[in-house]
């Protein structure tokens, strides 16, 4: 699906790296037209050359420093193994295998440290080595995990062996015995190595190699020239500060001649299918334009060295005198030397593209494999200032290390600020709620009085009730004391002592009747007693004058209830007694039965009456008691809640106040800070746009790097 | 929506840096997009419209018509769209990029070799240092309280 174009005003450097393996991949599985790639691959490759001339400063005094570092690190092996003798053919070993086979030093020492201390003999090394490197050619494994596996085999694990894909058999590595093993190495990988440099990409790899011993010298002369003091260090940075402008006019006009080189070249190639006369001719040209660059390079390290160039001006600055110069001088002869002797590997390369049969295809290949190569060379570039100007980087974290804390510090005191809001909004509501308490405590008011009022008549309900409720106890206990007196009377009949005696005669003699046959006569008598007393009552006798009755006992009130029944007079009787004790009520007598009855039933109607009312009487109070609680609890709210208030206020006006100090530190440093970053910034801009433009840029200290795309 | 990316320049760090931009509050950012599409409207896509009305052949109005800047931190513009603009169906997409190159694989259609594309005009230094400019007023402005 057709894609939309995306295009980006900038990005991370990574994405050009990740950019040009990508084209490298499509190029190569797309077997675009020559002149669609030459295209990107001479913007590399002038891209690359013009770096070339900018990297023989920082970046090979760096490889200079890790050189020697990798250099003493080794000596430090083959001493502490008693082989310091041998250091020295180490070295020349290393570097023999470096310039044939194109395999930086770099990776070489650390290899041969690490089978140098399990073999411990210098010759085995050695032979261990460039097995290492073939069978990494071989398999295509890094050196580095070929070294390893080889490494750990000499020290008696062959396991890491096995996962090579060395073609070793199992039998093989359980001999453990390294001679037969290398052997069988040796026998299935030996002369890749050599095969692999010869190739294409080895005679680039080679390429680049020189390159880099290229830089590696032109550093070491600087560190020489240098000596060690930090002054004098100081000065090589700010005279490179002041050759930069010139190294990268010289790259531009590198560029150039590159690029005009390989243009002749590309139209060589295009006419190349026509006649292989013709290419060769254009291929000479090539050889001629690498020459012709070779020389420009002498040039340039001669005119760079003059006595107002600014390496005159570098080496007078670092009082060193001419010898330093010239020793620069030299170096950069090197340098140059080093790129003429880069001129077979253009022929080598071109030579590839004859025997490829000029298929546009692989030539375009292998012209952007040559640009990455030389891009490769030259990325290192891009990090050199860096590199010098380091602190600037750190101060630039620190910048958005600090930038970062700020805007801790900025949003803490947005908070502190909305919390001040919601204080201020929290008196707003208080002063509302301050109207509304006032509004409630009137109405508390309105409703105290109600209640009070309330209260007063529940007060003499109460009273009232209570009256009630001891008089109804005295009726009840009359009403007991009158269930008494007919108890008493009808039991009176039951006398054990009399049924006792009524055993005996006076003189002790028995009567005949036993003891319970007396209590049973006792018991019949009562019983007959109060049959008597309920015919009386059945016949509408008073309550009083049964009681009356009654209280006569069986012997008496007996025999006179069953005449007053027999004779008929219980109604006569019935009502002179009640005659009689209305005659007792009219002299102040009041328990008398009928009003005591009533007395009993009037109150406890009241009680009932009351009880139902005091539960009204609860049910309104309670929701007095609400009504009434609510503005009063409101009230305590609001004051407790005033207090609160105004102690948060009190403590975040003195937070605040702290705050708001640190902050204005903060602040100050800050504004500091940012305006070196944006003058860092700008510089860096300035100095980008004239690195991509070609013209001279100023000299700044201190850029952070801008690369072009 | 499926996109081709490219870049006009490669700056060391940039990542590292709109990381740490991740870091200031969301409306920094915004800030920062809306500078930076300025930045875009003002001088990419006028250079891009310029290079496809002037270069890209009969092909170029259209292709200009489908220039926009986009929304992003950094400058961005956007090239090329699905609609269909021309008479036989062919949208910006289409054609761009064989109105560049001139290869016309399977279409029928006249397509030549402009390179307009690379014809555009310089806009980078100004907008990179527009662009930093813009960075530097958002880490200023949210950053010192």
């Amino acid at each position: 699906m057709a894609k939309t174009l995306t295009v980006y005003l900038a990005a991370d450097l990574k994405n050009f790296n990740q950019g040009m393996d990508d084209a490298a991949r499509r190029a190569a599985g797309l077997g675009g037209s020559m002149s669609g790639i030459l295209g990107p691959a001479l913007i590399g490759a002038g891209i690359a050359a013009g770096a070339l001339a900018v990297k023989l400063g920082v970046d090979g005094v760096k490889a200079a420093v890790d050189d020697e570092a990798a250099s003493a690190k080794l000596a430090q092996t083959l001493q502490n193994l008693g082989l310091a003798h041998n250091t020295e053919p180490v070295e020349d070993y290393i570097s023999s295998l470096e310039r044939s086979l194109g395999v930086a030093d770099d990776e070489l020492r650390p290899a041969y440290d690490r089978l140098v201390r399990s073999i411990g003999n210098t010759e085995e090394a050695n032979r261990a080595l460039a097995l290492a490197l073939d069978v990494s050619a071989g398999t295509g494994r890094s050196l580095d995990s070929v070294v390893q596996a080889l490494g750990r085999a000499y020290d008696g694990n062959t396991a890491g062996l096995s996962r090579l894909g060395a073609g070793l058999d199992t039998a093989t590595l359980r001999t453990g015995d390294m001679q037969v093993i290398t052997a069988q190495l040796a026998a299935t990988f030996s002369g890749q190595a050599q095969t692999s440099a010869q190739t294409f990409e080895g005679q680039i790899g080679r390429l680049s190699q020189a390159a880099d011993n290229m830089k590696e010298a032109f550093g070491a002369g600087l560190l020489k020239a240098l000596g060690d003091t930090n002054d004098a260090t100081q000065g090589l940075v700010d005279a490179m500060e002041d050759l930069e402008p010139q190294l990268e006019a010289a790259g531009g006009l590198l560029g150039n001649v590159v690029a005009q080189g390989a243009r002749t070249y590309s139209e060589a190639i295009g006419r190349a299918g026509k006649s292989s006369e013709e290419t060769r001719q254009q291929i000479e040209g090539m050889n001629t334009a690498g020459t012709i660059i070779g020389a420009w390079l002498g040039e340039l390290g001669a005119s760079l060295t003059g006595p107002n160039s600014p390496l005159g001006v570098l080496s007078r600055l670092l009082g060193a005198g001419s010898e330093q110069a010239e020793e620069l001088g030299v170096s950069i002869q090197y340098s140059a030397i080093a790129a003429e002797r880069a001129v077979p590997g253009f022929t080598a390369i071109t030579s590839a593209v004859d025997e490829s049969g000029a298929e546009a295809a692989d030539t375009s290949v292998r012209f952007l494999t040559l640009a990455e190569a030389m891009n490769a060379v030259g990325g290192g570039t891009f990090n050199w200032r860096r590199e010098i100007a380091g602190a600037t980087d750190d101060a630039q974290e620190f910048a958005i290390e600090l930038n970062y804390n700020a805007w801790v510090a900025k949003m803490n005191a947005a908070a502190a600020a909305a919390a001040a809001s919601a204080t201020g909004r929290h008196g707003s509501s208080m002063s509302s709620a301050t109207v509304e308490a006032d509004k409630l405590t009137a109405a508390e008011r309105r409703l105290t009085a109600a209640y009070e009022a309330q209260s007063t008549q529940f007060e003499t309900t109460r009273a009232t009730l209570v009256q009630h409720i001891s008089d109804l106890e005295e009726a009840g206990q009359k009403a007991r004391d009158y269930a008494d007196g007919i108890r008493q009377g009808l039991t009176a009949g039951l006398d054990l002592a009399a049924a006792y005696q009524g055993q005996f005669t006076r003189e002790g003699e028995l009567t005949g009747v036993s003891l319970i046959e007396g209590f049973r006569q006792q018991v019949a008598q009562v019983k007959w007693f109060g049959d008597v007393l309920t015919a009386m009552k059945a016949q509408g006798a008073d309550a009083g004058f049964i009681q009356e009755v009654a209280g006569l006992g069986p012997g008496i009130g007996g025999p006179l209830g069953e005449q007053l029944i027999k004779d008929g007079l219980v109604p006569t009787m019935s009502a002179e007694w009640v005659n009689v004790q209305d005659k007792i009520n009219e002299l102040g007598v009041q328990l008398v039965p009928e009003f005591m009855n009533q007395g009993i039933a009037d109150a406890q109607a009241l009680v009932n009456g009351m009880a139902e009312q005091l539960s009204k009487e609860g049910t309104r109070l309670s929701k007095l008691g609400k009504e009434i609680g609510k503005p009063v609890g409101a009230s305590f709210k609001a004051q407790i809640l005033e207090d609160v208030a105004e102690a948060v206020r009190a403590v975040e006006a003195a937070a605040t106040a702290a705050r708001a100090e640190r902050v204005a530190q903060a602040s100050a440093q800050q504004a500091r800070v940012t305006e070196q970053a944006v003058a860092q910034a700008v510089a860096s801009l300035v100095a980008k746009s004239d690195a991509r433009t070609g013209r001279p840029t100023t000299a700044a200290p201190s850029r952070p790097v801008w690369v072009l795309g | 929506m499926a996109t081709a990316k490219a870049f006009d320049t490669y700056v060391e760090g940039l990542n590292e840096l709109l990381r740490a931009l991740n870091k200031l509050p969301k409306e920094a950012n915004q800030e920062l997009k809306a500078s930076s599409k300025t930045i875009a409207e003002r001088l990419m896509v006028p250079a891009w419209k310029d290079a496809a009305v002037n270069h890209a052949g009969p092909w170029g109005e259209r292709i200009a018509e489908s220039v926009k800047a986009g929304t992003d931190r950094i400058p961005v513009v956007r090239i090329g769209g699905n609609r269909k603009v021309f008479s036989g169906g062919a949208t910006a997409t289409m054609v761009r990029y064989p109105s560049d190159s001139g290869q016309t694989r399977d279409s029928w259609a006249p397509f030549q070799k402009t390179d307009w594309i690379a014809k555009r005009a310089p806009y980078q230094e100004k907008a990179l240092q527009e662009w930093s400019k813009a960075v530097d007023r958002v880490i200023a402005k949210w950053t010192v309280l």
